[in-house]
């Protein structure tokens, strides 16, 4: 009688998935991405075994250009280069991923109240938001840590402030729509408390934008923690940091020392490439509502 | 005994309007959905609530449910006054009153597995001992509305299965708690013909198995023949015309009801050759400003100048035969 | 009803295949059928049976993913090779469609006199503005719709007058064929009588012939002059219409005609199909109603049913008929 029956594996799931993944544009973009980022994760979890000095101290001659020696160079105090990026990394994806994460937990609850309650809260919260979004974000990440000091979690939190606002608009506009699909409305037929119809029906429909957005907004909370460390508000030296070393290394630019900014700039755009890689085409593996026919 | 009992309901939608023309206008306007339906369905009996787009009959369903709050009038389920229970009354009291919705896509949450949504009612009014029981609930609904093998469209998500298999999840979850009353909106009506006789043929079985009472609203005068022991016409927010479906079918009164079966469309060019075709010009009105006196009049080729002054009233013409429509007054 | 036995359209075993990854959906597969001139052919079948596909690629407007293989003449010219540019000027010309839903084939920013300007200049570029206006209040004319209208937009229209307006579109060249597809699906049953009814005398004013595609067994009653019966891509039966009434063959049909619910009380019998159609995506040699069909025999499952000429006009795509399957094979 049924005709489409036929019996599942997960692995034959699992296969089913890489394999229109794969053969799909989006997917080599993805996948490009996601190489980009595992060996910058990789490098920042073992900077400490692959690094071949220790970033903060001296351990050669000042201002060498890249040698077999030290393949990225020495900078002004005579620090290896290629071990201060490799730190570096750990601490750009650290700080990039708390304030992600900070600001996910703000923007999230608030954007799911907001979109699902709606009447006066909505408005007084959007408006709030908005008034934050409407800031230019590094100008507000500039004047956050100027209040909050340094630190990791001072500049991730000062980070967060600026990305709160935007998953907080992704999550109330979609769940504003949401509440009036039809399976809504079906639940609360079944006889579902608004909590249940929250977070059975609503929150699973939502969360598949937030992934995008969350992979999305890394790339920008990178770009901008080195906008902080380059102007000199982020995290304290001697600490290996991008930003900082770029700000740095531009002092003596008119030296043709160029490796001093090279690298660590090099490092922010490939990292920040591979977040975006990666984001893009994971959006359009989770929405895949272009051209595709049922 | 009357199971749901109508009175008088009446809802009124505001009009969104942009925000200059609201600086400069006073007047709000108002879709008129529904203007003062009054109806009484008896147990085990099925109701079909027949009318075109823009006639009220799916506001009026969700308005029995209490999924729309209505302007005014009165609704009496199982003999009680359900019309201003609160929230938690309600929520409690949707295990006794069931929907089932047109589009069975958009009616199933896409990331709940079906088995799942099944289930979910018995979770929300703890029926069941423990998940474990619950879940043979399911099993056996779902083989009940012939899902089969039900342990594997259990762990199935909507997408993955055809419309008229969706359609028997939907009808699976509102079933499973064993309501006294249904709703079905349109319940059949985006299914292709071979699936949505099958569907129609499971509602009637699944009727008399749970003694179910149907308010069945559709479009489709050819769908209610089977299901429905009576026929109440809405135009433009009012019932125009009651009755058995067989004097409906057989001695409808009201033009417009005569207007609505002729323009039937018979799978049977003999038989359609046959029939008379008595179609009015024009379109159902805008619901925001509808015409004064009956709603038909503008189409209606008997109107005469009573018709333009108030809307006739539903008048018993015999026992359980009611019209609306200056004819028989 | 005398319609000639002037071909206007001729298909030839043509198929359209989507490709996907998974391999091609053969939406369309092995349809041989002619349109003769000033006729009507219903094409009837359920959703995902191919008729709305077949309808498009007539026009050549199917997406990228779609392959057309065999031959379709229109006025004994292939469509298949022509290119892009050469369909543009047949569409609209010589063939014209009528879709479900107006609103989404008509530009929403574009007044309704533009559209026909542009409809119009497209294929004529000698004829003046003035005359493509007359030319249009003419069509509207014909359809009911007062010319004063010509400077509102589609929007402004109610779902029954957006309709008419897309038939006095699509007639305003007065093409050789018009496909419409599901034309009064989302109509109201008094505005879609009042459609259907006007389609009919449009149609023998400007002596076209139709190929009207619908699900509405109803519908195609009241329209058509012969009928063809899609299931699964393939077209199981094409017969005058009372002979698919009164006399079907095909199991496919006959079921399909018993579960259709008609206004006669008399007749209170609900039959339905059991199942369900099945996937298009790789499906291979056989008849595709095979798991439904109350009189299966072996030989339905391992070859496709030839089509079948039981009268001159009467083609059933069904083992049954085909008088060359031996009798070890039947059983």
């Amino acid at each position: 009688m049924e005709t489409q029956v036929e019996v599942r594996f997960l692995s034959a799931g699992i296969g089913r998935v890489l394999r229109k993944f794969f053969r799909s544009g989006s997917g080599k973009m993805a996948f490009v991405g996601a190489v980009i980022l595992i060996v910058f994760l990789l490098a920042a979890l073992f900077a400490d075994q692959i690094a071949p000095y220790d970033p903060t101290v001296r351990s050669g001659r000042t201002f060498q250009p890249p040698s077999s020696k030290h393949i990225f160079g020495t900078d002004n105090l005579g620090r290896d280069m290629f071990s201060r990026v490799l730190h570096g990394a750990k601490i750009a994806l650290l700080i990039a991923f708390m304030a992600v994460l900070i600001a996910a937990a703000i923007g999230i609850p608030l954007g799911l109240l907001s979109g699902y309650i709606g009447g006066p809260l909505d408005r007084i919260l959007t408006l709030i938001m908005d008034a934050v979004y409407s800031f230019p974000g590094l100008i507000l990440a500039i004047a956050v840590a100027a209040v909050l000091g340094t630190g990791v979690t001072n500049i991730a939190v000062s980070i967060a402030v600026v990305y709160a606002p935007t998953y907080f608009r992704v999550i109330r506009n979609q769940v504003a729509s949401i509440k009036s699909e039809l399976y809504v409305e079906a639940a609360r037929a079944i006889g579902a408390r608004n909590w249940t119809i929250l977070f059975r029906y609503v929150l699973p429909n939502v969360l598949p934008s937030v992934v995008v957005v969350l992979s999305m907004n890394l790339a920008d909370a990178i770009m901008t923690e080195a906008g902080l460390s380059f102007l000199g508000l982020g995290i304290a030296p001697p600490t290996p940091d991008w930003g900082y070393d770029l700000s740095n290394g531009q002092r003596f630019i008119l030296m043709n020392d160029w490796w001093m900014i090279m690298f660590p700039g090099l490092a922010i755009i490939v990292l920040v490439l591979g977040f975006s890689l990666f984001s893009e085409g994971l959006n359009e593996y989770l929405n895949p509502n272009v051209g595709e026919r049922e | 005994m009357t199971l749901l009992k109508v009175e008088n309901l009446v809802k009124h939608f505001p009009v969104r309007i942009n925000f200059v023309k609201a600086l400069f206008t006073r007047e709000r306007k108002k879709v008129h959905a529904v203007n003062g339906v009054s109806f009484e369905i008896e147990e085990g009996q099925t109701l079909g609530l027949v009318g075109e787009s823009g006639s009220g009959k799916t506001t009026t369903g969700r308005l029995i449910l209490k999924l729309e709050e209505p302007t005014a009038g009165r609704i009496f389920f199982a003999g009680k006054e359900i019309t201003s229970l609160g929230a938690e009354e309600m929520r409690r009291l949707r295990r006794e009153m069931q929907i089932i919705f047109q589009d069975p896509l958009a009616s199933l949450n896409p990331y709940m597995r079906i088995g799942e949504a099944v289930r979910h009612p018995l979770v929300i009014h703890s029926i069941g001992e423990n998940k474990r029981r619950q879940r043979e609930m399911v099993i056996e609904m779902l083989e009940r509305v012939n899902l089969r093998p039900a342990e594997e469209f259990y762990n199935r998500f909507p997408r993955q299965i055809s419309g008229g298999q969706r359609q028997r999840v939907v009808i699976a979850r509102a079933l499973i708690t064993r309501p006294k009353f249904v709703v079905a909106d349109e319940a059949v009506a985006m299914l292709d013909v071979s699936v949505r006789s099958q569907l129609l043929k499971l509602m009637m079985d699944l009727k008399h198995e749970f003694n179910l009472t149907y308010l069945f609203i559709t479009h489709d005068l050819a769908t209610t023949k089977y299901i429905c022991d009576r026929i109440a016409v809405m135009y433009l927010g009012r019932i125009v015309e009651e009755g058995s479906f067989k004097d409906i079918y057989t001695d409808p009164k009201h033009p417009y009801t005569r207007a609505l079966i002729s323009a039937v469309p018979e799978p049977d060019p003999k038989a359609g050759e046959k029939k008379k075709k008595l179609i009015p010009a024009g379109e159902v009105p805008n619901p925001i400003d509808p015409p004064s006196g009956c709603p038909f009049h503008p189409r209606c080729p008997y109107a005469k100048e009573v018709c333009k002054t108030a809307p006739p009233k539903l008048k018993e013409l015999e026992s359980g035969r009611r019209v609306a429509c200056y004819l028989y007054s | 009803m005398s319609a000639g036995k002037d071909v206007v359209c001729r298909m030839e075993n043509f198929r359209v295949y989507y490709m996907t990854f998974d391999g091609p959906v053969k939406a369309v597969d092995g349809v041989s059928m002619e349109v003769y001139k000033e006729e009507t052919v219903g094409l009837v079948g359920e959703s995902g049976c191919g008729k709305s596909t077949l309808g498009s690629a007539l026009l050549k407007i199917l997406p990228r993913t779609a392959r057309m293989e065999g031959r379709v003449y229109l006025e004994g010219e292939d469509l298949i090779p022509k290119s892009e540019k050469e369909m543009q000027k047949l569409r609209g010309a010589k063939i014209s469609m009528i879709f479900q839903d107006p609103m989404t084939s008509l530009n929403p920013i574009m007044k309704v006199k533009d559209h026909f300007i542009e409809t119009i200049k497209t294929h004529k570029p000698e004829v003046s503005e003035d005359q493509a206006l007359e030319m249009a209040s003419k069509a509207l004319a014909e359809v009911g719709i007062s010319e004063s209208r010509l400077n509102d937009y589609p929007f402004q229209f109610s779902g029954g007058m957006r309709q008419r307006m897309m038939i006095a579109l699509s007639i305003v060249l007065r093409p050789t064929l018009v496909i419409a597809d599901e034309p009064t699906t989302s109509l109201d049953v008094i505005v879609q009588a009042q459609i259907l009814q006007l389609m009919k005398e449009i149609q023998s004013h400007i002596r076209s012939s139709m190929i009207l595609i619908t699900h509405d067994l109803g519908v195609v009653a009241e329209m058509a002059h012969r009928i063809g019966v899609m299931y699964a891509g393939h077209l199981v039966e094409l017969a005058p219409r009372d002979t698919i009434y009164y006399k079907p063959l095909h199991p496919y049909t006959q079921a399909l005609l018993e579960s259709v619910p008609n206004t006669d009380i008399n007749d209170m019998e609900l039959s339905y199909i059991d199942g369900y159609p099945p996937s298009l995506l790789n499906i291979g040699e056989g008849c595709r109603f095979v798991d439904r069909c109350p009189k299966t025999m072996k030989v339905c499952r391992d070859r496709t049913p030839p089509d079948v000429e039981i009268k001159e006009d009467h083609m059933v795509k069904c083992w049954l008929y085909a008088d060359n399957v031996g009798e070890v094979e039947r059983s």
